[in-house]
């Protein structure tokens, strides 16, 4: 659930791409088969500073 | 007030032209190139800031240009075109006076002042909301009302089309049923209306809700309506571009439908399963349940794929045998080998069939597949899939038909005929690159809509892999091209209209017709207009369209394939 408007849920590189909106929970459950360092980064356009919307995912054993 | 029933016969094609309508479909073709010069030199910014070696635009005017090049080419340019082509598919084409050539103007002025309403919201930059414009994300009003009333001015357009069908009717301009390009054109005009209705739901209120009469717009149902309006209006090109496939079909070769009834069939079933190319826009989002999600993707889409893959055989299928007859009958391909591949005509055609079909269709079918559309949701394949539909398919179309009509409408000759010569291939191909490019860097994850896919700056950015970034530098390459063949089609098109050599018939004159029936038909006029029984009733007639569809289906399996591969190595989610 987004708090303002429109965002998209971008998963790197496994390239997960799920649509945000504000107001709506979106339950999606998720196996992740690899450890390692990803990154999510929003890929709905949400305003001038889209691009530094991204943040990581880190999997473990 | 009396009606005019001027009508002027084309010396050199026989169709015959209402002298409102002709005025009317030379005014709109002029608004719709002034709209793709304007579309085209935002692109310049677009394509060299995406290149990320370049980067050329701060991000705040990135996404002002990014807005306004989608509004300018994906509705303000096709769809002045696409009411040239309503009002020629109805009044010169059924040999009819147009229906209300005032209400007809009317519309016209109308879209003019939504066009210069909406650009005027993004150009002072506080409307930069993409085409889609999600609220709550919001525009100035000026945005929505714009859009609004560029929107029923169309819709006026449609039903002065509809009126003049039926004027023909009560005039009885023709015998019979309309020609194929005219019913196409009716299936465009009816998914207009649809769109447009749908466009009105939600426009409406987002504009009420801007000047703040409307309290809350809410997202999803935003979404949901702002699609039913968004891709259908997509599918309103498709049509339009298919009946022009048909009418270049005719002009050019004078072929004749393989199957008048199956091609027929297949513009219903744009029209019955209109839904599904809206709904692969919602396919990762809350609130639409899988049932939904499954008819529209599967069932539904199945239905419309298989009416473009019908259009797409027919055609070349009817070229085929429209060559045969003329005894190019060696082998599988010599009939298009002898195409007159030197006729922009008809090279634009028929790179726009292709195009449409093995890169727009093949991509619009992963797109549209709920499990697949995980791996493609928002990246930069959606741009690469509609650059190949949009661009490839519907614009190179119609820039084939502008070379037609500069000596048939505007009575001038094809200025720089070289140029004109190479222009759908500068264009044709490097769009094609384009397209593919973006599917490429889309496949690799990269965003669409993203101003910085380096994330200069930012501790947790994402570093795409170096394919990613030389398909980017690749497609901005293209891109680069593809506005040098845009602007060749600008040049040759208002060099030839505004500055071009006259085309006169000595004694030329415009005739009155009683009742808005026009003298007889001559050659052009009687291929598009005519009828015919089924020409495959025996056997296989056209064995290299047979070959080529084969090619298709193969490259499709295929692709399918090598997706459903990616997607299984994807982390399994529910």
């Amino acid at each position: 659930m987004s708090l303002d408007w429109l965002h998209g849920f971008s998963l790197q590189p496994e390239n997960i791409n799920i649509q945000v909106h504000p107001g709506y929970e979106h339950v999606v459950t998720v196996t992740p088969t690899n450890p390692g360092t990803y990154a999510i980064i929003c890929n709905e356009y949400c305003g001038i500073n889209h691009h530094t919307m991204a943040s990581r995912l880190y999997v473990v054993k | 007030m009396s009606v005019n029933r001027m009508f002027r016969t084309c010396p050199s094609s026989g169709l015959v032209f209402h002298e409102p309508a002709e005025k009317l479909m030379r005014w709109n073709a002029v608004a719709a190139a002034v709209s793709l010069l304007i579309g085209g030199l935002l692109a310049i910014g677009v394509v060299l800031t995406r290149w990320q070696a370049v980067h050329l635009l701060p991000a705040d005017r990135f996404y002002q240009f990014l807005t306004a090049h989608g509004l300018n080419m994906l509705v303000f340019w096709i769809i002045f075109f696409e009411i040239a082509v309503l009002y020629f598919a109805s009044s010169t084409l059924l040999k009819a006076r147009l229906a209300t050539p005032g209400m007809a103007w009317a519309g016209f002025w109308l879209m003019v002042l939504g066009a210069l309403v909406n650009n005027y919201s993004v150009f002072r930059g506080d409307s930069s909301v993409m085409f889609t414009s999600y609220a709550p994300m919001g525009a100035h009003p000026t945005f929505y009302l714009g859009l609004i009333l560029f929107a029923v001015g169309a819709l006026i357009a449609c039903f002065v089309f509809f009126g003049t069908l039926m004027v023909a009717k009560a005039e009885r301009t023709y015998h019979g049923s309309v020609p194929l390009v005219t019913f196409g054109a009716i299936t465009a005009a009816i998914i207009a209306v649809f769109t447009i209705a749908s466009g009105a739901i939600i426009l409406i209120p987002t504009f009420l809700w801007s000047v703040g009469l409307v309290e809350h717009i809410d997202s999803l149902m935003y979404k949901t309506v702002w699609w039913a309006f968004g891709h259908s209006s997509q599918q309103i090109n498709v049509a339009a571009h298919v009946a022009v496939w048909y009418a270049v079909a005719a002009i050019v070769f004078g072929a004749k439908p393989l199957s008048e009834k199956v091609s027929r069939g297949a513009f219903l079933l744009y029209i019955l399963f209109l839904q599904l190319a809206s709904a692969h826009h919602l396919l990762t989002d809350p609130g639409l349940t899988s049932h939904w999600k499954i008819f529209n993707t599967s069932y539904a889409m199945y239905l419309a794929v298989l009416a473009s893959m019908v259009h797409g055989l027919t055609v070349p299928g009817a070229i085929e045998v429209a060559q045969r007859a003329k005894g190019y009958t060696h082998g599988l391909f010599e009939w298009l080998r002898k195409a007159p591949w030197g006729n922009p005509v008809f090279s634009s055609m028929f790179m726009s069939l292709i195009g449409f079909g093995f890169l727009g269709g093949i991509s619009g079918v992963m797109m549209g597949t709920e499990q697949l559309n995980l791996i493609i949701h928002n990246t930069i394949y959606v741009p690469g899939h509609f650059h190949a539909t949009v661009v490839v398919g519907t614009t190179l179309a119609f820039m084939g038909l502008t070379y037609f009509l500069i000596p048939v409408l505007f009575r001038r000759e094809v200025a720089f005929p070289t140029l004109a010569k190479w222009q759908p291939y500068v264009f044709g191909l490097a769009m094609m690159g384009v397209s593919l490019f973006l599917m490429g860097a889309g496949t690799l994850g990269v965003p669409r809509r993203h101003w910085d896919i380096g994330f200069a700056g930012n501790a947790f950015g994402y570093e795409f892999p170096g394919a990613a970034w030389l398909m980017m530098a690749l497609a901005g390459i293209a891109g680069l091209v593809a506005i040098v063949g845009g602007g060749m089609y600008l040049l040759i098109t208002v060099w030839s209209v505004f500055l071009g050599k006259k085309i006169t018939t000595p004694g030329f004159q415009h005739v009155r017709a009683r009742d808005g029936i026009a003298p007889s038909p001559q050659p052009v006029a009687a291929a598009i207009a005519a009828h015919h029984p089924s020409a495959g009733a025996g056997g296989l007639v056209a064995p290299g369209t047979f070959a080529l569809a084969m090619v298709f289906l193969v490259s499709f399996v295929l692709y399918y394939f090598i997706n459903w591969k990616y997607l299984s190595t994807v982390w399994p989610l529910k």
